[in-house]
């Protein structure tokens, strides 16, 4: 199950807005089964902080045991805020 | 950055400076403008995505940790500057610090400097018993060991610099460490071009 992440916005940034974004994807984006990956694709996306994808990533543990993938697309701050949270 | 220098450290109380953005909200619109004036400088994409988010960190900081314990003008003061090679970058706010912030989950700090250090280099969260606590250690972690980025933080008489260019913003910006101590944080980043 790929999720398009710039449909949240071009600027992915603060906890409030991460914890937001991780409830409308809790709500709408159900994977078929425990075994199917969550891709958060950040195609198209121009920045986004640690304390966001945190909050994305905590919103989806809570809910779902997938395994979860990031496709960082090449984007610094995407890779850099990858080092700062645990996708486990 | 003057201009942000002197209403951080101002001792008279400050209630209507423009300049702030008294909510997140108003903070994120004007912190974005800075992207698109990056790449209109000559930045790299990957420089100007950088850069906001560490502007994003810093400036959502203020908000995390001081809503409620505002000493008078609520809100985070942020402005850049362009010239021929980069740019300077500050935030700041009159908040309540990152000492008072941090004792509330670590009652044994025992200074501003131990307190400074412990926000930009050890993953703890001022919030407890909220499991967070990456941005300010994700900044420094963008900027250290970089010959061509800086960044100076203070806080109380909290003071942490990292970077290459670290020493220019002490040069450029001397009342950081000269001015007498106030409530809240203030932080300048320098970011020169590849």
């Amino acid at each position: 199950m790929k999720i398009q992440m710039v449909k949240f916005g071009e600027f992915l940034m603060s906890r409030p807005a991460g914890h937001e974004a991780a409830q409308i994807i809790v709500e709408n984006f159900r994977p078929a089964s425990h075994d199917e990956v969550i891709e958060l694709d950040f195609l198209n996306v121009k920045a986004i902080g640690p304390s966001w994808l945190h909050e994305v990533v905590k919103g989806l543990r809570g809910s779902y045991p997938n395994q979860i993938q990031v496709l960082d697309q090449g984007n610094a701050s995407v890779i850099e805020s990858l080092k700062f949270v645990d996708l486990r | 950055m003057q201009a942000l220098l002197e209403w951080h450290f101002s001792t008279k109380p400050q209630t209507d400076n423009a300049e702030v953005s008294g909510t997140r909200d108003v903070f994120e619109a004007r912190s974005q403008k800075v992207f698109s004036a990056l790449l209109k400088h000559g930045f790299t994409e990957s420089d100007a995505s950088l850069v906001y988010s560490i502007i994003g960190e810093l400036g959502n900081n203020s908000f995390d940790h001081n809503l409620g314990f505002w000493r008078d003008q609520p809100g985070c003061y942020f402005s850049f500057e362009f010239d021929a090679s980069g740019v300077t970058l500050g935030l700041a706010d009159r908040g309540r610090g990152i000492f008072n912030s941090l004792k509330r989950v670590l009652p044994e700090l025992q200074s501003d400097q131990e307190a400074i250090e412990i926000a930009f280099q050890r993953v703890i969260s001022g919030r407890a018993p909220e499991q967070r606590g990456n941005g300010l250690k994700f900044v420094r972690a963008i900027i250290n060991g970089n010959p061509k980025r800086g960044l100076v933080a203070r806080s109380g008489t909290g003071l942490l610099a990292c970077g290459g260019h670290a020493s220019w913003i002490a040069t450029t910006s001397n009342s950081l460490f000269s001015e007498p101590t106030v409530g809240g944080t203030i932080a300048l980043i320098r970011w020169e071009k590849p």
